[in-house]
């Protein structure tokens, strides 16, 4: 199992913090392996985070008014995406290889440990701004690393 | 320190968020960054003087007088500090003049600090010290020493206090 990218949406909408690993077969673009710390583009592609955003809101929508339990996941045939929306704001989206397990408790982890601590208790850190502190990319990058099935 | 039965509590998240907006609110109003720095720090630093002041009161309550300004320096390094964070100043250093140089190796409200650009943190984060500095300098005046408190951040999360008795 593999760990694509990750999406981070606050409650504007917008996309504050993007990073990817093992850059797919098929990327045509630029090959950004791992999330440099030069990069001038760090919020990835403002397109692709506009589309990944719209197709989680539909169907987080759609989700909530068929079924009590809300939107978790779904799996086209190459890639799986995970959604975990915290009740305070921030929305966060992965996109793993298919045969992923439920990742729910990793986003809630990633949310509780990673985000909470480095940038909700950041005192440098002003709100709802994309996240470019080091500490943040550094501590989610080793997080997803020692994921058990991460290669 | 014997508490009564009706202690209150206060959240320690909630603390260090409200020390957080303290000091963006003191930067207000002011047009250049320079100013706002100092000013901020200054107010800080005013601040953490009063609620020094206070903190020390009661947290001698109970014990006799200080023999002498080391023994004051050591209540600062440990009860003191252990009332305010749980844990105690990791390093005390003096010439035996009047100078003390106190190192928290890893300060509680510098924990989870980080800027965009990791070489720039220590910067930023020197305003947030104003207020521990403050700290310092009202506990040792309650106490009837009068003094200049001086903070110098080297890398987060450490922070070094620098005292000079007058």
């Amino acid at each position: 199992m593999t760990v694509h990218s990750i999406h981070i949406f606050n409650k504007k909408c917008e996309c504050i913090y993007f990073a990817e690993w093992n850059a797919k077969a098929d990327a045509s673009k630029k090959d950004k392996l791992e999330p440099a710390a030069e990069e001038k583009d760090v919020d990835g592609d403002p397109e692709t985070a506009k589309l990944v955003y719209g197709v989680v809101f539909s169907l987080r929508n759609m989700a909530n008014k068929l079924s009590n339990q809300g939107f978790r996941s779904y799996k086209p045939g190459t890639y799986k995406l995970h959604y975990f929306e915290s009740p305070a704001g921030p929305k966060l989206v992965l996109i793993t290889d298919p045969n992923a397990p439920n990742m729910a408790d990793t986003l809630q982890s990633i949310y509780a440990n990673v985000y909470v601590e480095h940038v909700v208790k950041n005192a440098l850190v002003k709100p709802n701004t994309p996240i470019r502190n080091q500490l943040f990319r550094t501590t989610l990058d080793k997080y997803v690393r020692s994921l058990p099935n991460f290669e | 320190m014997a508490e009564t039965a009706q202690q209150r509590f206060v959240c320690d998240s909630a603390m260090d968020f409200l020390l957080m907006e303290t000091v963006s609110l003191m930067q207000e109003g002011f047009d250049s960054i320079d100013e706002e720095r100092d000013a901020a720090y200054a107010r800080m630093e005013q601040l953490g003087h009063r609620v020094g002041m206070g903190l020390a009161e009661r947290a001698t309550r109970d014990r006799p007088r200080f023999a002498d300004n080391l023994e004051v320096v050591k209540f600062i390094c440990k009860d003191f500090w252990l009332l305010l964070f749980n844990k105690q100043i990791d390093n005390l250093k003096t010439n035996h003049r009047g100078v003390y140089v106190l190192t928290d190796s890893s300060f509680k409200w510098f924990s989870r600090m980080s800027a965009d650009v990791a070489a720039e943190t220590p910067q930023l984060a020197l305003v947030h010290s104003a207020f521990p500095c403050g700290l310092i300098r009202g506990a040792l005046s309650s106490l009837g020493v009068s003094s200049s408190v001086v903070a110098e951040v080297a890398a987060v999360p450490q922070c070094t206090f620098q005292i000079k008795f007058r």
